[in-house]
């Protein structure tokens, strides 16, 4: 075996690490990969897929179809069904992040899935229809006659569907679930037999568009997986019946409801959460003081009070728990959770946080270089290639003085006229600034068991400017307008689940034209971003 | 007494089964079937283990290599789990992958090199099937293989885990995913067995109507695929193909009632919680931790011997831990550190004691099947089951340094089963074999006769 598409080891994208042939490092705007991927059609004015001719599918139009994620697969079971156990987080196989838990490419069907859904379909099946109060509360009946059920079954396919469907889908279920009911004497099985076959039903477990212009259904099941991360609601469906989704105003319109929900607050959290690299912070009481923190400032900032998207990285007040203004050594008065000042202290916006600071952990501690590469890539979507093969980087770097301290050791990436000096001159700068904030986002003067060895905090973004600390690292970067085009980027892969490096350099800066006429406010670019052409149509790049 | 053919099925209901090997189908010296005369089933499985034999930097001596070579070794403290099956099983040390290019090399790239070699007999760039998928083929019949991994999560927050959890590839490099839930993976095997609470009648009508869904899903699935394009038929095939699996397997039902050795395990339940224990707290944003993977792996043995005995398939890999493993090793090291972390950070007797923990899992399994009876002796006899691990313990692929965990020298694997005559018992030094002999010493004890990718030779010393 070997060099499949899988080899990598230290990039997370797939494509990423064939792409080597930079001889600098860190090259600005490095989206230049619009050659290997951009075969899809884009722009309006593609052929409904039902007229599209054999050889032009064939030839041109990369495969779409991917399984719903687990966290889509909770939430819409719980849309459905008003079960909240996620069941997908108990028996299916963890997702990986690429950043994103959507990529078309790493969402396989394998033997191991299948079976797991199969599991899952019984499992809510069975709770579902045993739990009289809840099922009846879904169906609108009590008691759940078997009439009901049959009224019950085309709304359900339909929400499960996204999509109106005939009367004729409903005919074999329904002799099944009658028959069923027949013979064990009671509903509760002809319901159980339903929602497994609803649960394991391809249109339900897929993300399926049939169409190059999507039509209005699938257009409103894109909306809802990204807004909402889950399915459309009756509400939503009847918007798409109606044509509200003919034109861009009425999709406007329609988004601008949605974002108006508790659910597309969650869902621009997760996506930060997955674009910054910590979508899995943990159960500790601790670590989801810092969920809630993190979250509090990007709802905040995006969604209630709709400023300049920038304000995440330069807010000057942040929100604590008693246990975590302790932990961060910031002083906090009063019960519960409230918004404090950082004051003087170099903290300032999402750098600060304790959520963005563990990230790209190395040898129990921070990693300046996996700092670095961290925010060049993640954050201004710039290229940095993988180390050589024989860089031995499972060993921390030692210094040729013999000197403990990190800043000396990690010198030893940059000796001059080293093959190793052109990238770790771009990267290891970076984290050195953020070195006082440790892995957990404790501030630190010295390093953790070397009272010796003091942490400057000097810290540069080669081609940028020099900083010190979260606080000024923000009020650098919010003036690069790599970051912006960066985000809009990712979500924009976000939303048509592929990875961020397969979106080609004109599409990010059309993109990034979008956000800079709304002034950098994220809602309000989101809101033009679904009305484009690059959302409403299957578009791959 | 006359004695049933292999093939015999029972009908019941509308619906026909296969059995298991019983008594009655053997010849009088219990070795063969009694009407054809052909062997009784033989089994391969593959246990893997993510660790190396060592840690940075440390000399001093590390207590998994044995000194004595023959039939008279003290096992050291990491190879102690074995003690129980010391006679069943064979330690074959000094095997070595070569850096460079040549048959069955590796390349400087550790971890996402090192193990690749071992499995498919190919060097880095060659693509070839993985042992188990060429037993597959060879002794399995129609039966898939059972693919298991134990380790629950990733345990990183941030990165894609892929190539690092897959052990089984398919002859163009496609790697096989494995199942890594024991619920999903006992239910995949033994859900058409009745066990204490349900009355075959009543598991009839059961797998009846979970059949009658899978029908209508089919064809549904057939229609929706007719109206895709090309690619994206692809991916609905494959969860049609899945879906007629499973159908195929409700089809052929074993036996309602308990033969002598196959039977329906007890149900493992829900499976246990991920990530929930002993994290490693220096990590809050990287979820490393630990989901009972002891647990996990216990029941995921359990299946495959079950499985093994019941005849349900004759080939099965289990995973332990990934590739460059992040899980959380404090309740078998004493170290809040991960398996890969134990390697560079801690020191040769904490990777001594990961070790002794992984090989307790295959030491379990072995033990299981011998102590199943089968034919004259017992299922053992008739099976060979060997332990790899990622890594050996000497110099450095990449930069030669001494003492390295990221060397393919010094490796260790173990092998257990009399399978076409091998003689277990022994601590062999292979004076630098490649690992892949060893596999393919394991093969061949089955019958097979051609090479595992591009390695051709075998350690004879292992039927001595």
């Amino acid at each position: 075996m070997g060099n499949s598409k899988f080899t990598t080891h230290i990039e997370t994208g797939l494509l990423v690490a064939f792409l080597l042939g930079s001889p600098g490092c860190a090259q600005k705007s490095g989206l230049s990969f619009q050659e290997e991927s951009s075969q899809g059609e884009s722009g309006p004015g593609g052929n409904n897929a039902n007229e599209e001719s054999e050889s032009e599918s064939n030839s041109t139009t990369p495969a779409n179809v991917r399984p719903l994620s687990n966290e889509e697969l909770n939430n819409a079971i719980n849309d459905l069904l008003l079960d909240s156990s996620r069941p997908a987080t108990l028996i299916l196989p963890e997702e990986s992040y690429s950043p994103f838990n959507n990529n078309v490419d790493l969402q396989i069907v394998s033997q191991p899935w299948v079976e797991a859904i199969e599991n899952l379909a019984e499992d809510v099946a069975k709770k579902f229809s045993q739990d009289k109060a809840r099922s009846e509360r879904v169906l609108g009946c009590t008691p759940i006659t078997e009439q009901c059920i049959v009224n019950f079954t085309p709304n359900l396919l339909k929400l499960a569907f996204r999509r109106p469907v005939e009367k004729e889908a409903s005919t074999e279920i329904l002799k099944l679930v009658q028959q069923v009911i027949k013979e064990d004497g009671t509903t509760s099985s002809g319901l159980y037999i339903l929602i497994r076959y609803t649960l394991q039903h391809p249109e339900f477990l897929f993300r399926i568009e049939k169409n190059l212009n999507l039509n209005a259904f699938e257009l409103a099941t894109r909306l809802s997986f990204l807004l909402w991360g889950s399915i459309p609601d009756n509400d939503l469906l009847k918007s798409a019946e109606n044509g509200e989704l003919s034109d861009s105003d009425g999709i406007k319109k329609v988004a601008l409801r949605m974002l108006n929900s508790e659910k597309a607050a969650d869902r621009i959290n997760r996506f930060h959460s997955m674009w910054l690299g910590f979508p899995n912070m943990g159960t500790s009481m601790l670590a989801q003081a810092m969920v809630s923190e993190t979250n509090a400032l990007l709802k905040r900032v995006i969604v209630t009070e709709n400023k300049p998207w920038s304000e995440i990285f330069t807010s000057e007040t942040t929100y604590l728990n008693a246990e975590l203004a302790a932990h961060y050594g910031l002083s906090f008065v009063g019960n519960g959770s409230q918004w404090i000042s950082y004051g003087n202290s170099p903290r300032r916006g999402i750098f600060s946080h304790g959520s963005f600071l563990s990230t790209v952990p190395k040898f129990g501690d921070t990693s300046p270089t996996q700092r670095g590469i961290h925010i060049r890539k993640r954050l201004l979507c710039q290229t940095v290639p993988p180390p050589p093969p024989d860089a031995n980087v499972d060993n921390p770097p030692a210094s040729e003085t013999g000197s403990r301290c990190k800043e000396d050791r990690y010198l030893s990436h940059r000796k001059a006229g080293s093959s190793c000096f052109g990238c770790h001159q771009q990267l290891d700068p970076i984290g050195f600034g953020l070195e006082n904030f440790d892995q957990l986002g404790r501030f630190r003067t010295a390093e953790a068991d070397k009272p010796e060895c003091v942490i400057s905090g000097r810290g540069e973004v080669a081609g940028v400017g020099i900083f010190s600390g979260p606080r000024e690292l923000g009020a650098l970067l919010i003036n690069e307008n790599d970051l912006f085009r960066c985000v809009a980027q990712h979500y924009h892969s976000y939303a048509i689940g592929r990875i961020p490096q397969s979106v080609s350099a004109s599409t990010a800066t059309k993109l990034f034209k979008v956000f800079e006429e709304k002034s950098f406010k994220l809602k309000d670019f989101i809101i033009e971003y679904v009305a484009s052409e690059h959302f409403r149509t299957k578009s791959l790049e | 007494m006359k004695s049933l053919s292999r093939r015999t099925f029972i009908r019941v209901g509308s619906l026909s089964m296969g059995l298991p090997v019983l008594d009655i189908m053997l010849n009088s010296s219990g070795t063969a079937y009694a009407q054809s005369n052909s062997s009784l089933p033989k089994r391969f499985a593959l246990v893997f283990g993510g660790t190396s034999l060592g840690c940075t930097g440390d000399s001093s001596s590390n207590q998994i290599f044995p000194s004595a070579t023959g039939r008279n070794y003290t096992l050291p403290m990491g190879l102690s789990s074995l003690a129980d099956v010391k006679s069943q099983v064979s330690i074959v040390s000094n095997l070595l992958i070569p850096v460079g290019n040549s048959a069955g090399s590796t390349t400087s790239a550790f971890h996402t090199d090192a193990h690749l070699p071992q499995l498919t007999g190919m060097r880095i760039g060659r693509t070839g099937a993985s042992s188990d998928q060429i037993m597959l083929n060879f002794l399995g019949g129609e039966k898939r293989g059972l693919h298991y991994l134990a380790q629950a999560s990733y345990y990183r927050s941030d990165d894609a885990p892929y190539i690092r959890e897959h052990l089984c590839f398919r002859a163009d490099g496609s790697p096989i995913v494995n199942q890594q839930s024991p619920r999903a993976a006992f239910n995949s095997l033994f859900s058409g067995f009745s066990g204490t609470n349900e009355t075959p009648p009543e598991l009839n009508k059961l797998q009846a109507r979970r059949k009658s869904v899978l029908d209508l899903l089919s064809t549904d699935l057939t229609k929706l695929i007719s109206q895709l394009g090309s690619k994206d038929k692809i991916r609905m095939e494959q969860y049609l193909t899945e879906v007629r699996e499973i159908e195929k397997k409700i089809e052929v039902l074993p036996p309602a009632n308990s033969t002598n050795i196959c039977s329906k395990p007890s149900d493992p339940g829900p499976d246990p919680r991920i990530g929930e224990q002993f994290s490693n707290t220096a990590y809050p944003g990287a979820n490393q931790g630990y989901s009972n993977e002891d647990l996990r792996a216990k029941v995921f043995c359990d299946l495959i011997h079950m499985a093994f005995a019941c005849d349900l398939t004759r080939v099965a890999t289990l995973m332990i831990t990934s590739v460059q493993s992040n899980m959380n090793t404090f309740s078998f090291t004493g170290h809040n550190m991960s398996v890969h972390g134990v390697g560079h950070e801690i020191n040769n007797e904490a990777v001594a004691k990961s070790v002794r923990w992984h090989v307790g899992q295959f030491a379990y399994l072995v033990a299981k099947l011998r102590d199943t009876p089968e034919g004259a002796g017992n299922m053992l006899n008739n099976s060979v089951i060997c332990y790899i691990n990622e890594g050996g313990f000497g110099r450095d692929n990449a930069d030669s340094s001494a003492n390295s965990p990221h060397s393919t020298e010094n490796m260790l694997s173990i092998v257990a089963g009399q399978v076409g005559g091998l003689r277990p018992g022994q601590h062999i030094d292979s004076y630098e074999a490649h690992p892949s002999s060893l596999l393919l010493t394991a093969m061949r004890a089955t019958g097979y006769s051609g090479n595992l990718g591009e390695i051709a030779t075998t350690l004879p010393q292992l039927y001595l």
